[in-house]
């Protein structure tokens, strides 16, 4: 407890404040929606979970690499840094699961999770947040490894992030952009995609991250040497 | 003072610090000291004797007291060199030496960021020109911002703290070069979207007026959380609040008097440019107010 508790700390209070606060955007979005109707209510509190929610873990995880004070003493430990930086990431993916479970039952006690058509179950429903989350994290996780800036790899996610949103239209065309469209549950065109597409961002998310992990195994000596250039 | 006391030798000193080194060498015995071996090098040679024998070998080593006058001499007469003013260089030569400090993964990311939009707004006419360019330009404006101040952990910090030049004039260097080079991006995308006809009829102070004000007020916000609670909290402020304007101002609540205000904020105007200004003066007293990465030391001095 006591190393995933430095971990925790390690990653600021930005990872710290950011789910509960995308809760909240979505909750305040709800609040002043002009013309209020069950529906509408219940597509933008999903919404949150699903949008805000991935969005502030994957801007978190896009800069846990490079930002390290303490980046020269890690790369002489005996663990290995790509495995400090896999716990961080965990710390932020689980702290952002943790804030979106429990909003996702209290939607479900309420009601409010089944007024949206395309809600699904308790369970599989989940997978609202879990594989958006996964997916924009890990390759939030991935382009900070490339780049190694976070400002970088945060605009990188950020833009991902907005061009789905903004020309979702577009996006869902074809089956390969379907399958990797993040917001499938509250703004996707083919709901018999649902399932398909959530497994997709998991495993997509899986392999960016198994990828930085690679990249980071490699060479890690690159994180401090290129920092002079 | 004691750099002051070979021009005060060679009497090429001005006036004023004539006169302050003069009254310092009355209660300093160890500048007076140093002040009789500088006129000793600096005293004009003896005159040469009529006797052949008596004059110097003429591959003897010249007369180091000779060498020294005339190079104090030549120094305090030869006149400024043709060319910009002596601030000016100073301040290009910290822009050049700011420049090679920023990570090339920071432009590189911002302008395929910008071109990525640019890219999407001709291939899709389904959202506005103007729409895009505000979204995009003030959050690539805002991360670089973010990344840009400097840290305890950045690999420059001691040098930094140990130079002369004052942080806060650094940090004005390194800001305005990460913010006008997205700036130019932005202005080069806006003008690239008028001459194709993408945008519509929206000219290019159209688009131009579509982004300023926000990716001013963004940039701001962004480094005075950077200069106070650090580049993360700055990354993840920036991204919330333009997230506020994604979700709210346009795909959830397109109506109502919240949607009315974020997107009121979210355009270019005097109070937004104002709040933008103050938000920056703002940062930049607070940068002043400790030395860089002390808030993060160990010890602290």
């Amino acid at each position: 407890m006591t190393l995933w508790g430095y971990e925790a700390r390690r990653t600021g209070w930005a990872a710290v404040l950011g789910p509960p606060l995308a809760v909240a955007l979505g909750a305040a979005a709800a609040l002043a929606h002009p013309e209020p109707s069950d529906t509408t209510i219940a597509r933008i509190l999903l919404g949150g979970l699903e949008m805000a929610v991935p969005l502030a873990a994957a801007v978190v995880c896009s800069s846990l690499i490079g930002r390290d004070p303490a980046r020269e003493l890690q790369l002489a430990a005996p663990t290995p840094y790509r495995v400090t930086l896999l716990r961080r990431m965990a710390v932020v993916v689980g702290w952002a699961a943790v804030v979106a479970t429990l909003t996702a039952a209290a939607l479900i006690v309420t009601g409010w999770w089944a007024r949206w058509p395309q809600s699904h179950g308790a369970l599989a429903g989940q997978l609202t947040w879990l594989a958006p989350t996964v997916g924009l994290s890990g390759l939030g996780f991935a382009a900070g490894a490339v780049l190694r800036s976070p400002a970088a790899a945060g605009a990188i996610v950020t833009t991902v992030w907005a061009v789905q949103q903004f020309f979702a239209g577009a996006v869902q065309q074809h089956l390969p952009g379907r399958l990797l469209y993040l917001f499938a549950t509250t703004r996707g065109a083919t709901p018999g995609d649902w399932t398909a597409n959530r497994l997709t961002l998991l495993g997509v998310g899986a392999v960016l991250i198994a990828f930085a992990l690679v990249l980071l195994g490699r060479r890690p000596e690159r994180l401090i040497s290129e920092e002079d250039e | 003072m004691r750099d002051l006391l070979p021009e005060y030798a060679a009497g090429s000193l001005p006036e004023a610090d004539r006169e302050r080194v003069r009254a310092h060498l009355g209660g300093c015995p160890r500048c007076r000291a140093d002040l009789a071996s500088w006129q000793a090098m600096a005293a004009p040679p003896a005159p040469q004797s009529p006797d052949p024998a008596a004059r110097p070998h003429p591959a003897a080593p010249p007369d180091p007291a000779a060498l020294v006058r005339a190079v104090l001499t030549r120094g305090a007469l030869t006149p400024e060199p043709p060319g910009p003013p002596r601030r000016l260089r100073h301040l290009a030569a910290l822009m050049a030496a700011e420049a090679r400090l920023i990570r090339m993964a920071v432009p590189i990311a911002s302008a395929l960021v910008m071109a990525l939009g640019v890219g999407l707004v001709l291939a899709q006419a389904t959202v506005g020109a103007d729409l895009v360019l505000a979204l995009v330009a003030p959050i690539v404006a805002a991360a670089g911002v973010a990344g840009a101040y400097r840290s305890g952990r950045d690999p420059a910090a001691e040098v930094v703290a140990a130079t002369p030049t004052s942080g806060r004039l650094l940090l004005l260097v390194r800001i305005a070069l990460v913010f006008g080079y997205d700036l130019v991006l932005a202005v080069a995308a806006s003008a690239a979207l008028a001459a194709t006809g993408a945008a519509g009829t929206a000219g290019l102070n159209t688009l131009v007026a579509a982004w300023l004000g926000p990716m001013v007020l963004l940039s701001s916000v962004s480094l005075l959380v950077a200069v106070r609670f650090g580049p993360d909290s700055a990354l993840g402020a920036a991204v919330g609040l333009w997230a506020v304007r994604v979700l709210i101002g346009g795909v959830f609540v397109r109506d109502g008097w919240m949607a009315r205000f974020v997107v009121e904020v979210w355009t270019t105007n005097a109070s937004v440019l104002t709040a933008g200004a103050a938000l920056t003066a703002a940062a930049f007293v607070v940068a002043g107010r400790e030395p860089h990465g002390a808030g993060r030391a160990t010890h602290r001095m």
